[in-house]
Parts: structure tokens; C-alpha cells; sequence
């Protein structure tokens, strides 16, 4: 059948399913399933769900326990038609972001929203696309602009339901004689979005009108067609037309695929057994979850914190004067495990949001947290909105992390949030290292970055932005029983890498100089780290071309685990007005790596400006033809005492790239030395080395003396800081403007904070006049939430009045919600299939 | 028992309380009827979560733009029905529930008869029993 045949009869198809729907429409029915209306059936599903614990009341899982072999069939089917739909559609894209990186995904979803099955990819934006669903239900979509077949939906509002605006996404409807049987979503990663500077994820911004364009839960076509009005507007909104329309085509063709796979699969089983696998599939989603839970950690609370940085004093091209400030993202973090095996992540104590582009709503921390717990909790059980159900937030409005403020920018939300997500691995391991799950151990995935972006004209002589995903492929965290795979993912996107130069290259005015395995950035510990890499790029044949970094700077948001070490932290390393034209022309050397950021070897080769800082976010500034820029992509951390690291693995690290040889022996106590200069291993690392065992016997024997020498009780040093907080000794006003924002978001960790350090009641800090200005223009800036009706699952979200209560142990240092300490799942029914 | 709820306005979230509070007891299950008056009942349900707050099992059923007391009575019939509630949506000056045409409709039709009692938000046809 040729293409306009389909268009044809899918078009003659939209038909006919509209004129079911509205002689349904003229029985006052509604599009839900047995004439109530999508809200009815949200609202009730909502009720059930709760009221029973199970998801709309399903305490029997009558498909699966009839017949599981065709259960898992049909899950199998579903999940396998979502991934087919990717891996093909993802061949329309042009740009590498989708092509090469997978940055692309597929949901399937019940009338509610709630998701079925996923595809592989950037799996965070399944849940985020259910919030787009349920905003469109909740905020009568049904009535105007109406829910057809045929109808297509776009979004990329982050207060709908979205990460950042550059993840935009299609969501079309599936009818069945009709009424709405499910919907198929479609997410991906855009080059350029139309913010005030080029790229994706611009960082110039102070509020969200500098962002680019947002699109709110919009309806953009019917009868399967986009409306001209759309395929007018949105191009003109971004520098990247051409790149954006293919993006657009790619998430139409998946979405088209998965809803003939629904259709035939409707056609062969009928709707009754759809309707029960779609229930079916979330109910055993969520009980996987628990199930896991219980049988991999253990009761209590874990708690723990993370920060991060984004430091704008000095930032050229800020839009306005007054974000021109430093920002610490500090995110208290709590997790409570109950004895039922519910999950509770709670940020009580975040401080407030910020004039930056780092800020998150409540979709981007809840879809985030979502794509984090699949991925370790539970790989083996049905991802899916069930784990949603299975888990409940606590995320303070006003906050960082739920900013209830439609004027704040969230352009790379992901800034905070992986940062924010930290503490969540190490909570999640040692719930597993108590149950002796050492295999699931993982010392964390936070901070993925750098993100070249950019943009101006480009080779061609067109208008250009870009937006390497090289940041797809970090060095991960360190596990407990293996070091932690070096340059290998991003948690964001499990299957991405980072992708083959020449794919950059055909898009990005930014030739690669080199690219190799970069020393010394997993972090170190019994198990390392997984080390990062980095790009060597220039610039050719562009004009008035921008380029900025993006990513952590003095901070590294993963602590490492059990006497491991952090990941190293990021730096920025820019070469301007350079003399590389010449080197090309006489055949001299230029640099290829910055290898080893102390020797001065990047600066022996090059004449040039050159600037080296060790933070990692700079505004757009002018790059031109021959100038450098370093691509750094971070390291995991590390986990374990690094002294108790095998010599032999230090060695192999050397050969392999992983340390620098002086660094063996300071972090390790491990000496080596040199035995061939000409020697060349797997990596950019030149010589062979070997290990001097006595040496290194000696030199930890000695490291180990001097920890004993240097340790001092923790009563005394906890005098010290007390002191020092006290005083307000070598505190910065970063840090105290951090600190006094948490207190004033919450009594709570205020009365902890004093509590703790034995501070009066009315401590506060001293803040300069800017820091205490800036903290009260964004505290008296109020609320502007987005959600004029919330649904159950979003009063957590909205309220600001009778909050619903949240245990929080930080004050009186208690386990809340256990019944004593020796509480255990043993004393529940053991976890099984009807949890 | 099974009881019916007509809502002719999500407004009337009074009647509904009333009538799942006092009325119904836990494990009952309700038919929440929306008339054509009515869009949709979403609102309603999000602000009283019958199944959270009463333990009920319920269903959300609606009547056609042309039905008529027939249709209702029709209804009633297949669910097996034991009551019917309606809100109390208009008054006389002294407060006194005024008798709409619905309510009216149901207490003449022939295939239908019950006990009629008046409560503070909403008017319960109980004990009922249908014709041939």
C-alpha cells in the first residue's frame, strides 16, 4: 500500500471513529470507557486507587493468573512493538541527538495517563508525558479543545508535564468504536528550542521567558494531519526548522506504529482482554515494586544531602542584572521505606528556586526519580507507572525542586535534578549492603555534563545551533562488587553513547582534534569510579558563532560510597585568537587532549588566549574560526577505601588511561615506574609501567599511619564547626545564603539546623545586602501555579495549605512512621504476588 | 443494597455527602447518575472520593440528551435499584424543599413505588419496589 493510500485510510478511519464518538457524545456518554467521561474516570481510578491500595482497586490479577504464559505474551508484544517503533522511527531524524544518541521514546498509556508499556531510550518522559495527559484530562480537554481520533497533542511545558522545553512531545489518542482505549506518546531531545541563546538548553536566562518556546498540552492536528497554523508557527520559533520538522515526523511515525500495534492487537484479543492487560500491567507494576523493595532493603529512613553549583557572578550576556548571583542547589534528601514496603522521597528542606535556568517542577523530579528507580530497582519487573503508584514525593512548593511559579526558568532543570538524585543511590545501597544484595550496590550517577551548546552560522552558512550529546556516554559509578564502567552511559538515556565523530561533525561546525579516555576523573576508591573522556574541539567556517559549557563546576554532586571517593569535578578550558591555522599549515603539533590539566602541556602547543577556570557554566561568548574548546564528560564516583584497591588494578589503570602514574600514589599509595617510553596501550597514555610492590607496601603502611596521626574525634571536630558556624568564620555568603534560604523554606530544618549545631532559636546568618536582597525578591515573588484543578495524585504538588504530613525524622531524630526500631517487613504478610 | 444518585449540577456535593454519609452504608454500591444538565462528574468525584471517605463501590452511568422518567425508571429496574436520591435543588421562602419534576415524574410513574423521605440536602425514594 503506497503512503497516500494509508493517509487515505487513515483519514477514512478517523472518520468513522468520529462518528462513533459523537453518536456517544449524543447519549450525553463521554470518550472513557463505558460512557463516563476521561475526567470521571481519572477521578474514580484516583479514588480506587487509593482507597483499595491497589491500582483502581485491581486485588486480582484474573489475566495473569488464568493464563500467565499469555499474559507475558501479550505484555511482551506490546513492549516489543514499542521498541521496534523507536528503533525504526529514529531513522527519520537527522540529527545525531536522535539518530546516534536514542534521545527518543515511546509510552503507551490507559485513558488516565498512566503508562503501560515503554520503549527503550529516554524513558524519563514516560511519566512526564502522563502528567501532560492528566493536565489535558483535569483540565477538560474533553470539552474544548475536544479528544478525537485523528487528533494529534504536543507539549513541552514543563509545569504540564516535562523535563525542560527542549524534550518535546506527540501524543495522539487510540479510539476503539468510540470510545478512548489508550494514548501513545512520543518524547525527544530537540536541537534548539528558540531561546534567547542558541542550543537547547540555554543558560542566560533569568526566567522562563528566555527559555524558547513553550507549548502547553496544545492540540496541533486532526484526522492524523497537523494544522497548517502548526506547521507554520513552530518552525519559525527555532533556529533549527529542518531538524525540528524531521524530529516532529519521527515522533508521528512511532506513535502511528505503536497504534496499529494496538489496533491489530484489539482486532486478534479483543477490547476486553486490552483493557484488562492495561490494568493488569500497571497493578503488577506496581506490586513488582514493592515486592522488590521488600525483599532488597530494610525498613527505616535513610537521609542524606547534595549540592551543586551554578555560579553566575561575572557571567557575561545574563539577562538581567540582578541574576548575576551564585546559586548552591541544596537538596536534603529522605528516604522512607515502610514496613508495607511504600516508598516516600522527600526534599523537605530545599532551598528556594532561583533566577537560573536549573529550576524543576514536580513532573521533572518525579519523572527523573521514575527513570532512576527503573533502571536499579526494578530492571527485572514491569517498568511501567506502576513503580509511580508505588512511590509518593514530598517535593516543598516554592522550593527548587517544585517552584509552583510559572516565571521561572527550567531550561536545564537537569542541572539539580541528577545532582538532586545523588543521595537516592547511596540510600538504595545500603539498604542493599544491610540485606546483602552487594550486587545492586552502585556509589551513584549524578552530575552528566559538560553540554556543549551553541550556535550562530554555521559551515553551510545557515543559521545553526548545537547541542552535543557526548554527555550521553559518562563514566558511571563505581559498584560493589566491580569498578564502575568507564565513558558507558547516562542514566537518563541507559542505551546512549557518544556517538561516532564524523555524525557530529556532519552537523556541528566543530571539528574533533582528538578524543580520548580522560585520567583521573572517575572517582577513586576499592572499586573506581568509571572514568569520563573528553573531546578536543575547534571551530571552522562559522560567523558570529556562540559556544558555552554547561555542567558542574567546584562541586561534584555524588559524595562516592563507603570511604570512596567523588568524582573529579569539572573545569572549563577555551582557546581564542589561536595560532592552530599555522600549526595545520606547517605540519606542527597542535593539542589533540588535556590529558593532564597541571602539566601546561595544552599551553606548550598552542598560542593563544587561553582560559582555564575551574567552574563548570559559562554563558554564550563568541568563538571564531581556529578557536578550542574542551568537551570534559564527568566520571562516576568511587566506592570503597582506595588504599585497599589492588596494586595490579592501579597498574591497569595507568595502561588504560584511567589515573595518571603521580596520581597512583597519591590517591592510591601505589608506586610504579617507568620501564619503556615507547610502549602504547589501549588509551592516549604513552610508556609501560610497572608496580613497585614493597614501595607501595611501604607508602600505604605509611598513608595509614598518617590517617591515624591526622584523625580526631568526631566530639571535637563537631566543636570546631560549631564554632566556626558560630562565628561565621570562612563561610562565604554562597554557602550562608544557601543555608539561611532552606531555613526560611522550613521550620523543620531550621529546628534541625540550630538543633543540631546548638544554635539559639533566633540564629540566623549574616547575608551580605545582595544575598539578603536577592533571598527576599524571590520569597516575596509569591505563587503562580499552572494547575487550576489538580487531580489526587497532585495535591502534593499544589497545596500550600494543610500539606499533607510528612514524616520528618531530621528534628527529633526518630524513625517516623515504624513501630520501633526492630520493625521489619517479617512482621507483614512476606511479600508475593498479591502484596 | 444498591442506591441511585441523580446529580443534575456537580454543584450539589451536599446532597451527595448527605446521602453517602447517612444513607448508605459502607460496602453498598451507588450509581451515580449524571443527568444531560450535567458534563461531567470528575470534579465532584475528585472533591469527595465516595470509595476514600465511604467505602463505597460505585459507578458512573449517564442519561441521554431525550430520556424521559421511563428511561429513569428503566434504569432503575436493570440496576436494582433499593433507592433513589435526588438533590433538593429548589426551595419555598420558608425553606421547605420544593418538589422538582423529576422527583415528581418518579413518585407518579406506575411501575415504581417506595417510601419518600426528606432529608436535609437531598430527597431519598427508599424501600422501592417496581411493576410488571
Amino acid at each position: 500500500m503506497s503512503s497516500s493510500d494509508q493517509t487515505e485510510e487513515r483519514r477514512a478511519e478517523a472518520k468513522r471513529e468520529k462518528e462513533s464518538v459523537r453518536e456517544k457524545r449524543k447519549r450525553g456518554e463521554g470518550i472513557g470507557w463505558n460512557g463516563r467521561t476521561l475526567r470521571e474516570q481519572l477521578a474514580e481510578l484516583e479514588d480506587k486507587t487509593e482507597a483499595t491500595g491497589h491500582y483502581n482497586g485491581l486485588s486480582k490479577l484474573a489475566l495473569k493468573e488464568e493464563d500467565p504464559i499469555r499474559f507475558e505474551q501479550l505484555y511482551s508484544r506490546l513492549r516489543g512493538d514499542l521498541v521496534t517503533a523507536r528503533e525504526t522511527s529514529k531513522e527519520v531524524s537527522a540529527t545525531p541527538i536522535v539518530e546516534q544518541e536514542g534521545e527518543l521514546c515511546y509510552g503507551l498509556f490507559t485513558p488516565e495517563g498512566d503508562s503501560i508499556a515503554v520503549s527503550t531510550g529516554i524513558i524519563v518522559h514516560i511519566h512526564t508525558m502522563s502528567e501532560a495527559i492528566k493536565f489535558m484530562i483535569n483540565h477538560d480537554y474533553e470539552d474544548s479543545p475536544g479528544i478525537e481520533p485523528g487528533d494529534i497533542f504536543v507539549n513541552n511545558d514543563p509545569h504540564v508535564g516535562d523535563v525542560h522545553p527542549c524534550d518535546l512531545m506527540t501524543i495522539i489518542p487510540i479510539f476503539h468504536e468510540g470510545e478512548l482505549v489508550a494514548w501513545v506518546g512520543g518524547v525527544n531531545h530537540v536541537i534548539d528550542t528558540g531561546a534567547i541563546g542558541p542550543g537547547s538548553m540555554n543558560v542566560s536566562q533569568a526566567s522562563r521567558f528566555g527559555d524558547g518556546a513553550y507549548y502547553t498540552a496544545r492540540k496541533i492536528g486532526e484526522n492524523f494531519e497537523l494544522y497548517n497554523s502548526w506547521k507554520k508557527e513552530y518552525p519559525a520559533k527555532t533556529r533549527t526548522p529542518d531538524f525540528l520538522k524531521l524530529d516532529e515526523r519521527t515522533r508521528m511515525t512511532g506513535c502511528l506504529m505503536i497504534r496499529n500495534s494496538v489496533k491489530e492487537m484489539i482486532d486478534e484479543h479483543g477490547i476486553e482482554t486490552f483493557k484488562q492487560l492495561s490494568r493488569e500491567a500497571v497493578e503488577d507494576g506496581r506490586r513488582g515494586f514493592r515486592s522488590r523493595i521488600k525483599r532488597t532493603m530494610l525498613p527505616g529512613t535513610y537521609r542524606g544531602a547534595s549540592f551543586v553549583d551554578a555560579l553566575y557572578e561575572g557571567q557575561e550576556n545574563v539577562t538581567r542584572e540582578y541574576a548575576q548571583e551564585n546559586h548552591i542547589m541544596h537538596a536534603p534528601s529522605e528516604l522512607h521505606v515502610r514496613e508495607d514496603g511504600t516508598f516516600q522521597v522527600s526534599f523537605e528542606g530545599a532551598n528556594k528556586w532561583g533566577w537560573h535556568p536549573f529550576n524543576c517542577t514536580p513532573a521533572a523530579i518525579q519523572g527523573g526519580i521514575w527513570v532512576m528507580l527503573t533502571q536499579t530497582v526494578i530492571p527485572n519487573e514491569l517498568v511501567n507507572d506502576g513503580a509511580y503508584y508505588a512511590c509518593d514525593f514530598h517535593l516543598p512548593v516554592g522550593s527548587w525542586a517544585n517552584t509552583q511559579n510559572t516565571e521561572t526558568a527550567h531550561a536545564y532543570a537537569w542541572h539539580f535534578l541528577v545532582s538532586a538524585w545523588a543521595p537516592l543511590w547511596q540510600h538504595l545501597s545500603r539498604g542493599y549492603f544491610a540485606r546483602g544484595f552487594w550486587e545492586e550496590i552502585n556509589a551513584g550517577n549524578a552530575n552528566t555534563s559538560n553540554w556543549l551548546q551553541g550556535g550562530g552560522i554555521d559551515q553551510f552558512d545557515k543559521l545553526h545551533a548545537v547541542n552535543s550529546f557526548e554527555s550521553a556516554c559518562e563514566g558511571v559509578g563505581a559498584r560493589y562488587v566491580e569498578d564502575g564502567e568507564p565513558h558507558a552511559s547516562a542514566v537518563w538515556n541507559p542505551e546512549g553513547d557518544m556517538g561516532d565523530a564524523e555524525a557530529w561533525e556532519m552537523v556541528e561546525p566543530l571539528p574533533f582534534l582528538g578524543r580520548a579516555v580522560k585520567p583521573n576523573t572517575g572517582g577513586v576508591g576499592r572499586r573506581a569510579g568509571g572514568a569520563g573522556f573528553e573531546s578536543m574541539r575547534t571551530v571552522k567556517d562559522v560567523s558570529r558563532w556562540l559556544l558555552y559549557e554547561m555542567g558542574n563546576g567546584y562541586m561534584t554532586s555524588d559524595g562516592g560510597l563507603f570511604g570512596g571517593y567523588p568524582a573529579a569535578s569539572g573545569y572549563i578550558l577555551n582557546a581564542k585568537n589561536t595560532d592552530l591555522e599555522k600549526r595545520f599549515e606547517n605540519g606542527e603539533d597542535y593539542p589533540q587532549h588535556d590529558l593532564d590539566p597541571e602539566s601546561g602541556e595544552f599551553e606548550s602547543k598552542v598560542d593563544g588566549e587561553i582560559t582555564r577556570r575551574p567552574e563548570g557554566i559559562s554563558t554564550p561568548k563568541e568563538f571564531d574560526d581556529y578557536d578550542m574548546y574542551l568537551n570534559y564528560l564527568r566520571g562516576g564516583s568511587g566506592l570503597g577505601d582506595p588504599l585497599e584497591r589492588d596494586p595490579e588494578d592501579v597498574l591497569s589503570d595507568i595502561h588504560d588511561g584511567y589515573v595518571l602514574p603521580r596520581h597512583a600514589e597519591d590517591a592510591y599509595g601505589v608506586i610504579v615506574e617507568k620501564v619503556d617510553d615507547e610502549a602504547q596501550h589501549n588509551s592516549a597514555v604513552q610508556g609501560e609501567w610497572k608496580l613497585k610492590t614493597k614501595a607501595t607496601e611501604e607508602r600505604r603502611e605509611k598513608m595509614f599511619t598518617e590517617r591515624t596521626e591526622d584523625a580526631q574525634p568526631v566530639s571535637e571536630w563537631y566543636d570546631e564547626e560549631r564554632e566556626r558556624i558560630r562565628n561565621e568564620e570562612d563561610l562565604i555568603d554562597d554557602v550562608k545564603k544557601t543555608y539561611e534560604s532552606s531555613m526560611r523554606m522550613s521550620e523543620q530544618f531550621a529546628d534541625f539546623f540550630r538543633g543540631f549545631w546548638d544554635l539559639s532559636d533566633e540564629f540566623e546568618f549574616g547575608l551580605s545586602e545582595k544575598a539578603q536582597k536577592s533571598l527576599d525578591n524571590r520569597f516575596d515573588s509569591g505563587l503562580r501555579p499552572m494547575w487550576d484543578s489538580h487531580t489526587r495524585g497532585h495535591k502534593t504538588w499544589l497545596e500550600t495549605r494543610g500539606e499533607p504530613n510528612v514524616p520528618y525524622t531530621w528534628t527529633d531524630r526518630s524513625i517516623q512512621d515504624l513501630s520501633g526500631p526492630e520493625s521489619t517487613f517479617r512482621e507483614q504478610e512476606r511479600a508475593s504476588n498479591d502484596d | 443494597m444498591t442506591t441511585i444518585i441523580i446529580i443534575k449540577s456537580v454543584e450539589h456535593q451536599s446532597s451527595v455527602r448527605e446521602v453517602l454519609g447517612s444513607v448508605v452504608d459502607e460496602g453498598e454500591r451507588v450509581h451515580f447518575l449524571r443527568l444531560p444538565t450535567v458534563r461531567c462528574l470528575g470534579p465532584l468525584i475528585q472533591e469527595i472520593n465516595p470509595m476514600i471517605n465511604y467505602g463505597i463501590d460505585y459507578t458512573i452511568n449517564c442519561l441521554p440528551q431525550e430520556y424521559n422518567v421511563a428511561t429513569l425508571v428503566e434504569f432503575a429496574v436493570e440496576a436494582g435499584a433499593d433507592r433513589i436520591c435526588i438533590s433538593i435543588s429548589d426551595r419555598t421562602l420558608t425553606g421547605k424543599a420544593r418538589i422538582d419534576d423529576l422527583t415528581q415524574a418518579i413518585l407518579l410513574h406506575d411501575e415504581i413505588s417506595g417510601d419518600f423521605v426528606v432529608g436535609e440536602h437531598a430527597i431519598i425514594l427508599e424501600e422501592l419496589e417496581y411493576g410488571e
